[in-house]
């Protein structure tokens, strides 16, 4: 086996290395909150759709995203169920109301949606019974991962939203995330009384179910075809897609954690960047040495390189494990959805690698300064 | 004592000049040197600060751009070779730095195994190689040793070691024995002698190290950027050896007599040429180094020989003395080797050692 340089170099001061790769698992967790923030947030946008059911989403024209949508006529959901291979279209209400917290007396954010009990608007079928109890007016279901803000409730008693009232049939597990402190969901006619809304024409999402073995694209074609230009057909994808991305690239919270990200992965760089440039001045007379026996530039560049490598696999590893416990605490603090996936594992790995190259590449022109004939 | 036989030239320095800096701020450091040295010579660099000296070793060694003037290393011009091309041609050489430049995160055993991972050696044999390099300076048992843990000897004696392990045509070093006590540094003159005596290596040496002056062959000195002298020590020591034979030097000082052989320049003569013939003008003095010769002279016609010369005996220097043409043809039997001194250096010998003036007259009187 060749001598292996680069490695005896990276080991040779212990205390030295132990704190440049100190710094740098400190830069790459950073990345990793980041992006587990970033992941989250993205996965918290369009939480709420991937738990509804449905092949295609009727939207007004003017959809921003789930909490920012304006309605449509309720007229278009009767257009909708005309179309060939639409099996039902349900209308869904939603929008942002006050939680009061008894305990405290003070109010928090509770986004309420409203639906037609007894309909099919859940993919998970406890929750579609569930919300068949709410035929009763002034009845609610309550998301169990609300904040803690909302102070003690319990399936059973009851809830006040918007100074009013609710009978707490049931609970389900959704958790609003950044977009509000907690959800509930009311029958029609309740969402009516608490918004104080003189009747039913106009819903903010019109949710199609297609008939078996039936294409989406087709039918999703044939709707924009048959209903007039005020809203838009959306496919489940691209309604996750269009969701995610105006979280992540349009609203301030999405961009705060690219911007967060960007700026970890700068530090880390900069970090790499004086580690490795003070290693390259401290051997440069080793490696001009190295010239003068024959040795190649692309050699001793490669030793640079191979040294940057070193200390980003170093400072990954530990910084892998540690943002896995970081990730779990915070589920557990906040029932934010915030999981590891090897997707993102691999993501940060590159950023890693990408760390090391910026590094290497502002680093490795000292190297050029290590001339074998200032030995003598 | 006699000369050692013809060698093939290691390195040919031709006109060189280098200069560092640009415009008004340019300093010529080499004027039109000239050097030629042979395989298996050990070469040694004198001379004050900034004499240049540095810069002509570094030029040698490939370690920086030949910028007018030529030097060839074993017949390959290093002038004009790109960075990768004198890269590879500095994979042949062996460098000695004053301070021993070691790579301080290896031991002395994977130090010089950076040197032996250049060549073709087999991978297995790495450690066996640079353990038998660490084991011929002495340090068989340090080979695990980091560079903090040894000693300035010991560290310099592991740098050697890395030098010599490829057995490289050329070494140059730079006050090798500097950091070295007396037992050490003459350990490392013994492996620089040996390797040129066994393998042909040539070595050049910038020193002001005096202990190790005897394992020189030739001594180089250089004064601001211009090569003053070039003693060959073992020829200078053949010469005055014959010199000394002769009656007419036999009593001047070994100092004159190196002052002389010093002048003196090496001629090559095939057998039966005619090294000088009767009315030429007389223009130098010959000693003969190696093989013999025949002295005719003309008389009536006829051409006769007076005598033969051979190695230790000399001849060329009536016509110098008496400003006349050449009184007799001296044509060689064999091959032969001179050492020539200009008419202009031997009057001037003459004028300058008194003794050396009468001893000649007391011999021409006595040839007359």
């Amino acid at each position: 086996m060749r001598t292996p340089l680069a490695w005896l170099n990276t080991i040779q001061n212990r205390k030295r290395s132990a704190t440049a790769v100190g710094g740098i698992c400190f830069a790459v967790l950073l990345i990793f909150m980041q992006a587990g923030f970033l992941g989250a947030a993205k996965l918290n946008a369009s939480l709420a759709y991937r738990e509804l059911r449905f092949d295609l989403m009727i939207v007004s024209r003017g959809y921003l995203m789930l909490t920012r949508s304006e309605t449509i006529d309720i007229y278009r959901i009767l257009q909708a169920r005309n179309i060939p291979g639409v099996a039902a279209v349900h209308g869904l209400r939603l929008d942002g109301g006050r939680w009061s917290n008894r305990t405290s007396g003070g109010s928090t954010s509770c986004f309420v949606f409203g639906l037609a009990p007894g309909a099919n608007f859940f993919r998970d079928e406890a929750l579609n019974t569930a919300a068949a109890r709410l035929q009763t007016r002034q009845t609610v279901l309550v998301d169990r991962l609300s904040r803690s803000s909302y102070g003690p409730w319990a399936v059973g008693g009851t809830a006040v939203i918007n100074g009013q009232e609710l009978s707490i049939q049931g609970d389900y597990a959704l958790g609003m995330g950044l977009l509000a402190d907690g959800s509930a969901i009311v029958s029609h006619d309740t969402y009516l009384r608490l918004y104080r809304i003189p009747r039913l024409d106009r819903v903010e999402f019109g949710l199609v179910q297609l008939a078996p073995g039936t294409d989406p694209a087709a039918v999703a074609a044939a709707l924009r075809a048959a209903l007039p230009g005020d809203v838009l057909i959306l496919t489940r994808q691209e309604l996750i897609d269009r969701e995610e991305n105006y979280f992540v690239n349009v609203k301030p919270v999405g961009i705060m954690f690219q911007v967060g990200m960007f700026v970890a992965f700068v530090v880390g760089a900069v970090i790499l960047y004086q580690i490795l440039a003070s290693e390259i001045t401290n051997r440069l007379r080793e490696f001009a040495t190295l010239k003068a026996m024959g040795y190649t530039e692309r050699y001793i560049y490669g030793i640079g390189i191979k040294q940057g490598l070193i200390y980003s696999f170093l400072g990954y590893f530990p910084s892998l494990l540690l943002s896995i416990g970081l990730y779990r605490l915070l589920r557990a603090l906040s029932s934010f959805p915030v999981y590891m996936d090897w997707s993102r594992a691999v993501f940060v790995f590159c950023l890693s690698l990408g760390m090391c190259a910026i590094a290497a590449v502002f680093a490795l022109g000292k190297i050029k300064r290590a001339d074998p004939a200032d030995l003598f | 004592m006699s000369l050692p036989p013809p060698r093939e030239v290691a390195i040919q320095v031709t006109g060189l000049n280098h200069f560092f800096g640009k415009g008004d701020a340019q300093k010529q450091a080499l004027h039109a040197n000239d050097l030629t040295v042979h395989r298996g010579e050990i070469v040694i660099m004198t001379g004050p600060s900034g004499s240049g000296k540095t810069t002509l070793l570094t030029l040698i060694g490939a370690l920086r751009s030949v910028q007018s003037g030529s030097i060839k290393l074993a017949g390959t011009e290093l002038a004009g070779l790109n960075p990768v091309q004198q890269v590879e041609m500095r994979r042949n050489l062996g460098f000695i730095f004053q301070a021993h430049n070691l790579l301080d995160g290896l031991t002395a055993r994977q130090n010089v195994r950076m040197a032996i991972e250049l060549t073709a050696t087999p991978r297995a044999d790495y450690d066996r190689v640079a353990d038998a390099m660490l084991a011929s300076v002495g340090l068989a048992d340090r080979a695990s040793y980091k560079p903090r843990n040894l000693s300035g000897g010991q560290r310099q004696r592991v740098a050697i070691a890395r030098a010599l392990v490829n057995k490289p045509r050329l070494i140059l070093a730079d006050e090798p024995t500097a950091a070295l006590d007396k037992d050490s540094g003459a350990n490392v003159v013994h492996l620089l002698r040996e390797l040129a005596n066994h393998h042909g290596t040539t070595v050049m040496i910038v020193t002001h190290d005096s202990r190790i002056i005897s394992v020189a062959d030739r001594i180089v000195n250089m004064i601001d950027g211009h090569i003053v002298s070039d003693v060959r020590i073992k020829e200078t020591m053949v010469i005055c050896a014959i010199l000394k034979k002769c009656p007419v030097f036999k009593e001047m000082s070994p100092s004159d007599l190196t002052d002389i052989a010093q002048k003196m320049t090496e001629e090559h003569f095939a057998p039966g040429e005619t090294i000088i013939r009767t009315g030429d003008i007389g223009d130098k003095f010959y000693v003969i180094a190696r093989g013999s010769t025949d002295i005719t002279v003309e008389s009536a016609g006829a051409t006769r020989a007076v005598a033969k010369l051979g190695e230790g005996d000399f001849f060329g220097e009536v016509a110098l003395l008496r400003d006349q043409p050449r009184n007799a043809t001296v044509t060689t039997r064999e091959p032969v080797v001179v050492y020539s001194l200009s008419k202009e250096n031997f009057l001037a010998a003459v004028k300058t050692h008194k003794s050396f003036e009468d001893q000649m007259s007391t011999m021409l009187f006595t040839r007359a």
